[in-house]
């Protein structure tokens, strides 16, 4: 190729020229190498626009080689597989990659959009808060969704990504961020003492700055040399393609491999990537320094790069941007980039805005034919799709110089971003117009250029230093040797600091390529008073796009600065927050997606309820049988039935979800008696008792039953929802409030299958299914308890009622449910016993007013339940003294009352509010339903629910408003126990 | 007779010949079932914590232990010390839960069987340390977690007592509900390794 | 991420814990008929910045309940002990 603009070199760089790859751009087929990125195969195959910007859809090239490109943002793969806004600098080519560009419409040759370019005028910073405001009030939401449309780069999906991503937790001494010549010294110095270190890099190949120079010669013999003696630590790990992307307390640092070059497939188990948690005992920052750009007029031009990221291209990737390159800048290292670009042929001209230069480069330059002008910057570039030349002003006069690739510099800034995370502010050093780390915690340290360190081998030395006191700090001796330092001439790094950009003559100059943020954009937000790098960031979004302002804050704050007459560390710099780049939440999520998001628990009879007809259903984390097909073909038939069975016959539920705590020790009944309202003091032997726990505040935390196996045994089930709760309550308590008392508890909820046998039926059942115990009256009462053997099995039996009917809880160990529960089912088949299900379980006891979780809310009382009477006079409980609070005792509280449905057809809905029916429904109501069921025995729809002033209303009138379905439902307040009022059926 | 059911038992018999082929098309893992142990807990009481001691002591022939990160062997039993006062006895005789329940005071210590509430599962290979180190925050280095010592950490959202039995075998303890949602997580991160499943004595 | 060194099992992820508040309050004895010592235990608590005792518990792990010591500025773990180990005032 001899036009302008990139082109690649027939030998040299660090690509593999011996596998070649094929990708396609848009459909269309090119081809690079093993050890190209995307952006340099682009480029090697002459293609320099990367995309369209922003907001004025301008034609954009790469002006970086690293993760700090803002321009070159790229849509990779296809499918659910594709992924937004990857900058192409950052991937790494491999054989079938499939790339599109961004933001072009119909396409980024094409683009349509281009037009925003004139709108510029009414397109600056803001505009969306002063352009779009008329011409009446609302105004905006017409404009919005055009504007909606246009904004963005990339598009998101909606289809589901068939990837895997992995997590990883891991330990090490010392971690090394970063595997440029300070993290490699660091890694080496550390694991030479025997500790166990982690060495991490974002690319896929160690070297950091190294691998941007020549690729041969001492600088890449030093860097081998310290590869092969960290491949013959066994404690030292190298995870390349690996970013290490927030510092968090405790010493963790989240990190991001990538393996989307190895083409994993998800259904082999491969993952795409890993997010490792590690926890280091010493962390090395050894990440570097990014460059940033001169600001002038056009800067934006395709060509117009980096100048350290021309040599990279160069060096790294064998491709020339150009043929005849300008290289303007204000530091020493840029010197070297255009002494680089010399050496392999390109014609280069220095445009050097200090008046004078060290004399070496002065003779290096002119030994290899480069020109030079001193005390000369760039006003504004000449180009649209490819810069073509840039006018610059030397001694006094502007210059046209011809080009076709302008790299600039206006100096290194340190990356202090993972250091800053946990909140340790960078500081201002003039001397190098940058900020660096302000400060470390004990076991943190920085070297090399992300210490400010740009000049010489100070990055070495530092970084072998910095290694030698992690591994002290992690407890390991790592001797004295002296870091080894490459054999070649170190670089200088003189630096004088850019002057501040004026607004230009001709063009836009950018300050933020990718949020299209101009020089005229940070003066504007002067003007309108958004002074502080806050606002000046968030006004005019500079700095906040995904390259999160990596080449564009500093050259802003400077700015800033200038137009506030401050200095930079005054005007400050914004807050840096993880990640450093982007990260996916697919790595986030790691494998807990789908149903692998949450665990789910199961019951010991789990597996009889899925082959016996049960339809299951989520409760929390439990999967529960919700109800079984004998009893109907839906739920809203099943459940009746279901009920309706245990009233007539008997039913068996799985009751094993239940929370059940083992309650031991001398002081048991003691602090029984203390958590509970009423009296466990006295508890005999082979009886259980119902109880009722509050919270500190008074509100009831949890229902349940106590049963007394022996002397200082006591069995406590508490509700399902509520088991882990109430669990952390005990514990908390005696270890707590009460560590004089001697009470083990255990949870036992893992341990015991429960199963309810209930109805008329119950006590003949039990018979069959275990004959030769007495379970008559006299010996098995209501509120009995008792432990058996059978067949060598201990089983816990327990007469109790939940849904009023003549019932028994029995437990087994959970080895031994099913085989209990089918033996019940067998033995008691001549009763016509059936399974029923939580449904069923849950609307019977509506039926009877007992309380459950809906109206458990944990803002509900004891007298909002009417269960005021159960509180003990002669004892303190948990509770008792805020209970008498004079707003929990207002009579008017809401509190639970029965309903019955007065308008046959329709049906009462949870959670509809109450209104008195003689009053008009205006406001919140008078209280709500909480549960409700069809009764079989009423025939009609009943509910239970929380009224104003509860039980005095009973006879009255009310409407159950459900707004969300537009129902009115009149009711009339009852008794909550509609059944069976004394009980009659208990005591059989 | 009553027959035992394990929580896995379904699961293991629908696995497709006993596991899964790896990335690799070999089978890296063995994740198995340990059936037949019992496990008893003891909490000793604080006041008598001596005379506690002491009635275990004679009891099962052994002291309880006092590192609260290894296993301490004696025959058949092992015990961990899982709590200030809290400890495991896992053994595989049948009879063990009946007799502590019946040989140590209830005054003294607070027996409480619980072998039916957890699950055991063994993973062994080379790999096994890498695949629980996927979901465990606990460090598993070899030189760290050794061969003997055991952990009460999470994983999955609940909690898992996790024992280094051998060189390339973990012993796992599910709480028995959560058996098979942590079996199914397993054997997930397990796949790119590829695995066989059984089920065998304790 | 917060390291917290449970006093039985050693230094380990928060994730294992759960988290229950103040701890440098007082809890009346139980039985203490007074209502405002009550409201004032349950409602009321300090929000230092700086030093904070609260209690947390091993939930994953050995179930104890612990006192942390933790710099509510800097997320800085001071130390930690049982919490039935507590020096009552």
């Amino acid at each position: 190729m001899s036009g302008p603009g990139p082109y690649r070199l027939p030998a040299g760089g660090r690509i593999d020229r011996t596998r070649p790859l094929a990708f396609t751009l848009e459909g269309r087929q090119l081809g690079g190498y093993a050890g190209d990125t995307l952006a340099s195969a682009l480029l090697g195959n002459g293609l320099t626009l990367a995309g369209r910007s922003f907001k004025y859809h301008r034609p954009r090239g790469f002006i970086a080689a690293g993760v700090e490109e803002p321009n070159g943002l790229f849509t990779l793969g296809s499918g659910g597989r594709a992924t937004p806004n990857v900058p192409g600098t950052v991937v790494e080519l491999f054989d079938g990659l499939v790339a599109a560009r961004q933001n072009g419409s119909p396409s980024v040759d094409f683009d349509v959009m281009a037009v925003n370019s004139l709108l510029a005028p009414v397109l600056g910073a803001g505009f969306y808060y002063k352009t779009f405001m008329g011409p009446r009030r609302g105004s905006w939401m017409f404009y919005e969704p055009f504007i909606r449309r246009a904004a963005g780069l990339g598009r998101a999906l909606h289809i589901a990504d068939p990837d895997r991503y992995e997590t990883r937790h891991a330990y090490a001494d010392v971690l090394v961020v970063g595997a440029g010549p300070a993290g490699l010294a660091a890694a080496c110095a550390a694991g030479r003492g025997g500790a166990r270190v982690v060495l991490v890099d974002q690319d896929s190949e160690a070297g950091g700055s190294q691998l941007g120079e020549a690729a041969d010669g001492p600088e890449e013999a030093w860097r081998r040399e310290r590869l092969a003696e960290l491949a013959a630590m066994p404690g030292v790990e190298l995870l390349l393609r690996t970013t290490a992307f927030g510092l968090y307390d405790g010493n963790t640092v989240g990190l991001i491999e990538r393996r989307d070059a190895h083409q994993p497939d998800p259904a082999r188990g491969e993952a795409r990537e890993v997010l490792i948690t590690l926890r280091a005992k010493a962390i090395v920052f050894a990440t570097g320094a990014i460059e940033r750009p001169l600001v002038f007029g056009d800067n934006d031009r395709p060509g117009v790069v980096l100048a350290g990221a021309a040599q990279t291209y160069l060096e790294r990737y064998a491709v020339a941007l150009g043929r005849q390159a300008v290289v303007a800048t204000n530091n020493d290292r840029a010197w070297y980039s255009a002494l680089s670009l010399a050496e392999k042929g390109v014609g280069v001209t220095v445009v050097e805005q200090r008046a004078t230069v060290d004399s070496q480069l002065l003779a290096r330059a002119e030994s290899a034919r480069v020109a030079v002008l001193l005390g000369s910057r760039p006003l504004y570039a000449i180009g649209a799709r490819q810069v073509e030349a840039v006018v610059v002003e030397a001694a006094g006069k502007e210059l046209r110089l011809g080009c076709d690739v302008l790299g600039s510099s206006a100096g290194w800034a340190p990356v202090v971003h993972l250091s800053s995370h946990t909140g340790i502010r960078p500081v201002y050093r003039a001397d190098i117009d940058a900020f660096v780390p302000g400060g470390h915690a004990a076991t943190h340290c920085s070297a090399g250029a992300a210490n400010g360190s740009l000049s010489g081998w100070d990055a070495v030395t530092e970084g072998h230093e910095a290694g030698l006191r992690a591994a002290r700090i992690a407890g390991h001796e790592p001797g004295t040797r002296t870091a080894v330092l490459p054999d070649s001439p170190a670089r200088t790094y003189a630096f004088e600091t850019a002057r501040i950009p004026e607004l230009p003559r001709r063009g836009k100059a950018f300050v933020d390529f990718q949020g299209d943020v101009t020089l005229k954009d940070v003066h504007g937000a002067h003007q309108e008073g958004y002074v502080s790098v806050e606002h000046l960031k968030r006004y005019t979004t500079l700095g906040m796009g995904t390259d999160q302002g990596k080449t564009s804050n500093v050259n802003a704050v400077g700015v800033m600065a200038s137009l506030r007459h401050l200095s930079v560390p005054e005007a400050g710099t914004t807050t840096f927050r993880p990640p450093y780049t982007p990260i996916t939440v697919g790595a986030l999520a790691g494998r807990s997606v789908g149903h692998h998001f949450r665990p789910i628990r199961r019951s010991p009879l789990h597996d009889w309820h899925v082959a016996n007809g049960a339809t299951m259903i989520e409760a929390g984390p439990w999967l529960r049988a919700w109800w079984y097909a004998w009893a109907g073909s839906t739920i809203e038939k099943a459940y009746v039935e279901e009920m309706r069975h245990v009233r007539s016959a008997v039913g068996i539920a799985d009751v094993s979800t239940l929370g059940k705590i083992d309650v031991q020790g001398p002081d048991a009944a003691e602090f029984l008696n203390r958590v509970y309202v009423n009296g466990f003091a006295k508890l005999p032997v082979g009886k259980a008792r119902y109880g009722v726990m509050l919270n500190d505040d008074a509100t009831v935390l949890d229902d349940g039953t106590t049963a007394r196996f022996d002397d200082t045994r006591y069995f406590m089930t508490t509700t399902t929802a509520q088991a882990a709760e109430v669990m952390s309550h005990l514990e908390f308590l005696l270890q707590t409030a009460w560590p004089e008392l001697d009470v083990a508890v255990t949870s036992l909820t893992d341990q015991w299958a429960g199963m309810s046998v209930a109805g008329p039926r119950s006590r003949q059942a039990l018979e069959l299914a275990l004959p030769g115990h007495d379970f008559t009256d006299a010996a098995l009462p209501h509120m009995g308890c008792r432990q058996i053997e059978v067949d060598g099995i201990p089983l816990r039996v327990l007469r109790l009622s939940f849904s009023g009917e003549l019932a028994y809880e029995l437990y087994a160990p959970a080895d031994y449910g099913i085989a209990l529960w089918t033996r019940l089912l067998g033995s008691a088949a001549p009763l016509g016993i059936r399974p029923y299900g939580l449904e069923s379980l849950a609307s019977l006891r509506i039926e009877k007013g007992h309380a459950a979780g809906l109206e458990l809310d944990h803002r509900t009382t004891l007298d909002d339940l009417g269960l005021g009477k159960m509180a003990s006079r002669e004892k303190a409980f948990v509770g008792r003294e805020l209970r008498l609070r004079p707003a929990l005792q207002d009579p008017e509280r809401w509190s639970l009352v029965g309903l019955e449905c007065l308008e046959s057809g329709k049906r009462l809905r949870g959670g509809s509010i109450l209104f008195a029916a003689v009053e008009p429904q205006k406001g919140h109501g008078r209280g709500y339903i909480t549960s409700v069921t069809w009764s079989v025995e009423l025939q009609k729809y009943i509910a239970l629910g929380l009224y104003d002033g509860g039980l005095k209303n009973v006879g009255q009138e009310v409407v159950c408003a459900f707004p969300l379905k537009g129902e009115q439902v009149r009711a009339r307040v009852v008794s909550p126990v509609f059944l069976d009022a004394k009980g009659e059926r208990l005591h059989v | 007779m009553f027959e035992a059911h394990s929580a896995i038992q379904t699961l293991l018999a629908r696995g497709a010949r006993g596991g899964r082929d790896g990335a690799n098309g070999g089978r890296a893992l063995r994740i198995i079932e340990r059936r037949g142990f019992t496990l008893t807990q003891l909490v000793l009481h604080r006041r008598s914590r001596d005379a506690g001691l002491a009635s275990v002591r004679s009891a099962l022939g052994c002291d309880l232990p006092t590192a609260v990160d290894s296993v301490a062997v004696t025959g058949d039993l092992r015990l961990y010390r899982t709590g200030p006062e809290h400890y495991w006895v896992v053994s595989s005789e049948p009879t063990t839960p009946a007799r502590l329940e019946g040989t140590l005071p209830g005054e003294l210590i607070a027996v409480t069987p619980l072998s039916s509430s957890r699950v055991c599962v063994s993973v062994t290979g080379a790999k096994a340390g890498a695949v629980l180190a996927t979901g465990i925050p606990v460090d598993l280095h070899p030189a760290v977690f050794r061969v003997g010592q055991f952990a009460q950490s999470g994983l999955h959202h609940t909690g898992v007592l996790l024992e280094r039995r051998a060189e390339e075998r973990y012993d796992l303890f599910f709480l028995r509900t959560f058996a098979a949602t942590l079996h199914d997580w397993l054997t997930d991160a397990a796949l790119v390794h590829g695995y066989d499943l059984g089920s065998e004595a304790y | 991420m917060l390291r917290i060194p449970c006093p039985h099992c050693g230094e380990r992820d928060f994730t294992e814990f759960r988290y229950a508040g103040d701890a440098s309050k007082v809890r009346p004895a139980h039985g203490t008929d007074d209502l405002q010592a009550w409201h004032d235990h349950v409602y009321l608590f300090d929000n230092p910045k700086g030093p904070h005792r609260e209690y947390w518990q091993h939930v994953l792990g050995c179930r104890q309940w612990l006192v942390l010591e933790r710099d509510t500025a800097t997320n800085t773990v001071i130390g930690s002990r049982l919490a039935r180990d507590r020096v009552r005032a």
